[in-house]
């Protein structure tokens, strides 16, 4: 099997202070892979390396094109824009710099609003979605990219139970489609349920393999430290909402 | 009619209107990005930055635009030096850039004697003085705009709503920051003649701001606020020739106006539903 990611020696500093440190792993094509840790862990660090977002150290090699879908942002509400024209941008890159989306294209981007279940919202500015509805939409532009690899950052934190199974079901098409998807999450059981492989951080690589190998106390105590709850040989972290970090700097 | 007809017939007029249609379009137009990258401060800074220019360019009997230009370059060159230290974001670096240049430029003013007369001009404009060279410069501004949005707009508009996606999908981020600011700048020297100095700002987000009001998506935007930013220009110059009125206070405050009349419009809309 080809690998679509592989990393080694990965290193991101911001200043002085390392944000991640000597990480190292390959994720075959078509892998479904959850990037799980605590907080301030740099998960989203990772993410925006592979992209090429973030200077690092070490060796990176990702196949391409890559798409990427961002945590919700506050700031992306203001702009003026629809939920079509936000898919469009996805076929950007495809164009060149004096063309504009043909009505292929735009008929293309209706279809992958509908794929997650927002055919209706077409015309909606990006303001008037919801934070689920508005990850759905940078998901169908990141369809729109064609990217082989897809990376989503919290792509199911704050969004409701149907915004979920959408999300989960095109990300399982695209990995039966060859396509390899890296998700950040804090929702273990979630994970567990869902991916075939995990990658364990803690401002450096913890664990990887797959989901067999990974969810189990042992690495998850090392991860997580003490917040480690074992229910009927289940190990669970304890989430104290209260005590969150803050967020991740990017 | 005679007072719609009336104006048109002076040469000095004509030539104020041509000035004003341009800079209202170009600066309607491109306030848009300036407001949505939230670079207001931007235009506030090469506003400032250019008086330097303008005393240079009197000091050594030059032409006005070109001491402008010269200033406007410098600042853009500068401020996106300092900006390539991720410590400095364009704003500190404008920041730091903006007290100096006005600060050097109001020294000079205080040094020469002949200037401080003209000084009116630079801070609130002299539509009807402008050269042959004022409005070159201005269609220049206007076409490069055009030509600018035309070639790379839906990437500006990228840039401005997904910055780190536009530099995954391989765009050159920089590069196309230093021509908004590049455009923001020229625009700004245009509209210094028109409106001047102090009053500049207002042309660059009037207009703009009063069209997101009214529209939903970006190029409805930028279309209706080129076109509010013209007609501020007209009906400014309109009001300016049959009162007392001053053409550049004039235009800015039809901008206000019309952006006083969005906004009451937007707040009728809002209740009705």
């Amino acid at each position: 099997m080809t690998a679509a990611v592989s990393v080694d020696g990965l290193g991101v500093a911001f200043g002085a202070r390392a944000a991640l440190q000597d990480v190292s792993f390959t994720v075959p094509a078509g892998s479904f892979v959850g990037i799980l840790g605590p907080n301030g862990a740099g998960k989203t660090t990772l993410l925006r390396a592979l992209l090429g977002d973030v200077a690092h150290t070490g060796r990176l090699a990702i196949e391409r094109p890559v798409a990427y879908v961002p945590q919700l942002s506050d700031a992306q509400g203001a702009f003026p824009i629809d939920a079509l024209g936000v898919v469009l941008m996805g076929t950007y890159p495809r164009l060149g710099w004096w063309r504009r989306p043909s009505g292929a294209d735009r008929d293309g981007a209706r279809e992958l609003l509908d794929r997650v279940g927002l055919a209706d919202r077409a015309r909606s500015t990006f303001d008037e979605l919801s934070g689920g509805q508005r990850q759905r939409v940078l998901l169908a532009r990141a369809l729109a990219q064609e990217g082989r690899v897809l990376l989503l950052d919290e792509p199911l934190s704050g969004t409701d139970a149907r915004s979920r199974e959408l999300v989960l079901d095109v990300i399982a098409e695209q990995c039966a489609r060859g396509r390899t998807v890296l998700m950040t999450t804090h929702d273990l059981a979630e994970a567990a349920r869902v991916c075939d492989r995990m990658l364990v951080l803690n401002r450096g690589l913890v664990a990887e393999g797959t989901t067999e190998e990974i969810f189990t106390e042992d690495v998850l105590r090392r991860a997580y430290g003490g917040d480690v709850l074992v229910l009927d040989g289940r190990p669970a972290v304890i989430d104290d909402p209260h005590h969150h970090a803050p967020r991740e700097r990017v | 009619m005679e007072w719609l007809t009336d104006p048109w017939t002076s040469e000095i007029m004509r030539r104020a209107f041509a000035e004003a249609i341009v800079m209202g379009a170009a600066a309607g137009a491109l306030g848009c990005f300036v407001l949505l990258r939230g670079l207001a401060f931007l235009g506030e800074s090469v506003a400032h930055t250019l008086i330097l220019g303008v005393v240079v360019a009197f000091l050594l009997g030059g032409p006005v635009a070109l001491g402008a230009v010269g200033a406007a370059a410098a600042t853009v060159g500068l401020s996106s030096l300092l900006a390539a230290d991720r410590r400095f974001s364009v704003d500190v670096s404008m920041g730091v850039l903006l007290p100096s240049f006005f600060g050097l430029g109001v020294t000079l003013i205080a040094l020469t004697d002949g200037y401080r007369a003209r000084l009116e001009d630079t801070l609130f404009g002299a539509i009807l003085g402008v050269t042959d060279l004022d409005l070159g410069l201005a269609a220049f501004v206007a076409l490069a705009a055009a030509a600018t949005l035309l070639l790379a707009g839906k990437e500006l508009a990228l840039v401005a709503f997904d910055r780190p996606m536009a530099r995954a999908m391989g765009y050159r981020v920089g590069l196309l920051d230093l021509l908004l600011f590049a455009l923001v700048t020229l625009v700004a020297v245009v509209a210094l003649r028109a409106v001047g100095n102090v009053l500049l700002t207002a042309m660059l987000l009037g207009p703009a701001l009063s069209a997101r009001l009214l529209t939903r998506t970006l190029w409805p935007m930028v279309a209706l606020a080129g076109g509010l930013g013209t007609l501020a220009g007209v009906l400014g110059l309109y009001w300016s020739y049959s009162s007392a009125v001053g053409g550049g206070p004039a235009i800015v405050l039809v901008v206000a106006m019309l952006f006083a009349l969005a906004a009451g419009g937007r707040a009728a809309i809002t209740l009705v539903r």
